[in-house]
């Protein structure tokens, strides 16, 4: 599953993130992550997977239509996981990132240029097929989520908070960095000529 | 608890939302069961145990939990991927339980509920003589 076909379903704005000169593509992903989203391991994937279509199967005895237009969501949860919001203000771009019941010591949080990388291992004891175990749908396995960061932000400072289940990344914004804009000189003669010049261009 | 069991709450599950104007989302939530409780894990990220409201009335475990915005209001979204709103989900429980030995806990966004049997439902060793 790729960005771009979730991207209806997540709630993204595209308006928003294309407002500003410098930003950018918040989708790449990480070219080290496998399987595709955020779980890093395939084998993690692969496992949620299965307890989503589990889930689903239930829900499908049940109640088909509406499992069928949950399915998107539920696999978008998998794909996405775990959930990112960005914002930014003058000052600082605020990351907020939901990973519940983790351990801070199991958040790794890399800068390499200009690529934000969290990392995380969630774990728990229980084993999907354990005598007991009725029903599994929590996310669990090491997942990785990358977000490029704009010229401005301050690597050097970013400050990470967990608290509630979130991560909090405040990666500070250098004055002055920001995106510049050059101004575009007319050349003297051209002006009010172009669709000419054009014509006798492809003409030639 | 049988699957069964579970599957009859989903059927009769209510729509709040719709009298309320609310999105509430379900959490993912693991269940296990012992011999003498059952175990619900459920990720509830944002919220705190203040905000959050278990009760359990006739066989109906319903879990709420309000989550607090994960950016504060009114910001500049860059990118954003799901909403933040309450929590809800309930269960039907089918085997006796003890509803005063509900436990509760509420850390880093994971809640924890043990839910005790009742003394008749709970797994008793019978004792073999030999002969």
């Amino acid at each position: 599953m790729t960005q771009t076909q979730t991207q209806p379903q997540t709630q993204n704005r595209p308006g928003a993130q294309a407002g500003g000169a410098g930003r950018t593509d918040l989708s790449k992903r990480d070219p080290d992550r496998g399987g595709g989203g955020g779980l890093a391991r395939p084998s993690d994937f692969r496992r949620q997977i299965d307890r989503t279509l589990d889930r689903l199967m239930r829900q499908v005895e049940r109640d088909p239509i509406r499992a069928l237009f949950s399915l998107p969501q539920q696999l978008d949860r998998i794909a996405n996981w775990p959930a990112i919001d960005i914002a930014e203000d003058d000052k600082a771009i605020a990351v907020r990132v939901d990973v519940p019941g983790m351990n801070p010591d199991d958040l790794d949080i890399e800068v390499s240029g200009n690529q934000l990388t969290i990392r995380g291992q969630r774990q728990d004891e229980w084993s999907d097929n354990q005598r007991g175990v009725r029903r599994r749908e929590r996310i669990i396995g090491s997942f990785a989520r990358t977000i490029p960061l704009p010229a401005e932000a301050d690597a050097q400072n970013i400050q990470a908070r967990y608290d509630r289940g979130t991560l909090t990344l405040t990666v500070p914004k250098v004055p002055g960095k920001g995106p510049r804009h050059v101004k575009v000189q007319a050349a003297q003669g051209t002006q009010g000529a172009q669709g000419t010049q054009g014509a006798q261009g492809t003409s030639r | 608890m049988s699957e069964a069991a579970i599957q009859k709450n989903e059927n009769q599950a209510p729509a709040p939302e719709r009298m309320e104007q609310t999105t509430y989302f379900t959490p993912l939530v693991d269940i296990i069961e012992s011999g003498d409780a059952f175990i619900f894990n459920a990720d509830v990220p944002g919220a705190r145990p203040e905000d959050a409201d278990i009760s359990y009335d006739n066989g109906v475990l319903t879990l709420l939990a309000r989550a607090k915005p994960r950016q504060p209001q009114n910001v500049a979204y860059l990118w954003q991927e799901y909403e933040v709103g309450p929590f809800y989900r309930q269960f039907v429980i089918d085997t006796p339980v003890d509803p005063n030995g509900i436990r509760a806990e509420l850390r880093n966004g994971a809640l924890t509920l043990t839910v005790p049997k009742s003394e008749s439902a709970k797994t008793h060793k019978i004792q073999i003589k030999g002969a």
